[in-house]
């Protein structure tokens, strides 16, 4: 007597021999296919369904040899290996999308520092477009503001000229600044890095007669030079 | 005269390439065709071809891809590669100059049919 629950009994047993287990739900719908059609075929020439499973299930061989043949072809240690190897693509894909998109948050959200003076405030601002490549780091400076506070303040963004390379410039640090008196200034100063990193950079003390602004960099044998004219807004505007 | 045999070795590599080298197969439809083509001489079991299949898709030599069949059911088809029909014509020399020798064997060179 033989019931559809004999097509499962002889199924689970082939598949109890898969030990690579991803694989085991795949091999069981590809062979219960094949018997249910066999059945139909048999049914059709005038067998009774218990008859045409039996002599289906029979016509498919030793569920063990079955079982044992078809592990052969389903290696575990590959089969892990593909799935780890799998898995880790698309997790690496995700975390690359991820990154991408946080970057393009924060470049847009840190938005501009210098937009929040008020406006009474300022002395002067400068709205330059100034740029420097070192290797392939494109140095790109915005804004100088001026405020009445004695406060001057540096906006410049960093970028790769090719996406391709991710160098490791960071340039929070311009290098030098001065003014025409050679006074040094540091400050402090604020970043994100992103596809476009953001800088921003605040000098207390500014000479409020300093009409020189000049940034030098030299480090790690690289250098560039910014020279501003200050209080000559109009220049830059 | 029914040659009893499970379907493992390297003519059922050939017998599967070649239906396969036709068109897309699911394996039910393999099994009808090698039954119909050879009048039923090969009785093997069934569950064989399976092994046989998995084994030609580990090599490359077929690819798979579930497909709606003619009874709407989902099926698992097999389609030869590139590199499937390479192997498929190395195999059907190696077995003309197999059959072609052992026909030299048991006729002497008289009864020689080569194509």
């Amino acid at each position: 007597m033989s019931m559809p629950n004999d097509k499962d009994k002889y199924l689970k047993k082939v598949i109890k021999y898969i030990k690579f287990p991803f694989d085991r739900k795949e091999i069981y719908e590809e062979l219960n296919n094949h018997i249910d059609d066999r059945i139909n075929e048999l049914y059709k020439d005038g067998l009774s369904i218990e008859m045409a499973t039996n002599k289906s299930i029979e016509m498919m061989g030793d569920a063990k040899k079955v079982g044992l043949e078809l592990n052969k072809m389903h290696n575990p240690f590959l089969g892990w290996i593909w799935k780890i190897s799998d898995f880790g693509v698309k997790f690496f894909g995700v975390i690359v999308c991820l990154i991408f998109i946080l970057n393009i948050i924060t470049s847009i959200d840190l938005g501009n520092p210098i937009k929040d003076i008020p406006k009474e405030d300022i002395i002067y601002h400068l709205k330059v477009n100034e740029k420097a490549k070192i290797d392939s780091r494109v140095i790109n400076i915005k804004d100088i503001l001026y405020d009445n506070k004695g406060i001057l303040h540096i906006r410049y963004i960093t970028y790769n000229s090719n996406l391709l390379v991710n160098n490791a410039w960071n340039f929070s640090n311009l290098g030098d600044i001065t003014d025409e008196f050679g006074k040094k200034y540091y400050g402090g100063s604020s970043s994100s890095s992103g596809i476009i990193s953001h800088h921003y950079i605040q000098l207390d003390g500014f000479n409020p007669n300093s009409s020189k602004l000049n940034i030098v960099y030299n480090q790690y044998n690289r250098q560039f030079e910014f020279h501003f004219d200050l209080q000559e807004g109009a220049k830059y505007e | 005269m029914k040659i009893d045999k499970n379907l493992i070795g390297g003519s059922a590599i050939l017998l599967v390439l070649t239906l396969l080298n036709e068109k897309d197969m699911y394996g039910y439809q393999i099994i009808k065709e090698i039954e119909e083509r050879s009048d039923s001489t090969f009785q093997f079991k069934e569950g064989s071809l399976y092994p046989v299949l998995h084994k030609l898709k580990n090599n490359g030599y077929v690819k798979s891809y579930t497909a709606k069949g003619d009874t709407g059911k989902n099926r698992k088809y097999y389609q030869i590669t590139l590199v499937g029909q390479k192997h498929l014509k190395a195999q059907e020399e190696q077995w003309k100059l197999f059959s072609v020798s052992v026909n030299k064997v048991l006729g002497g060179s008289a009864h020689v049919y080569a194509q």
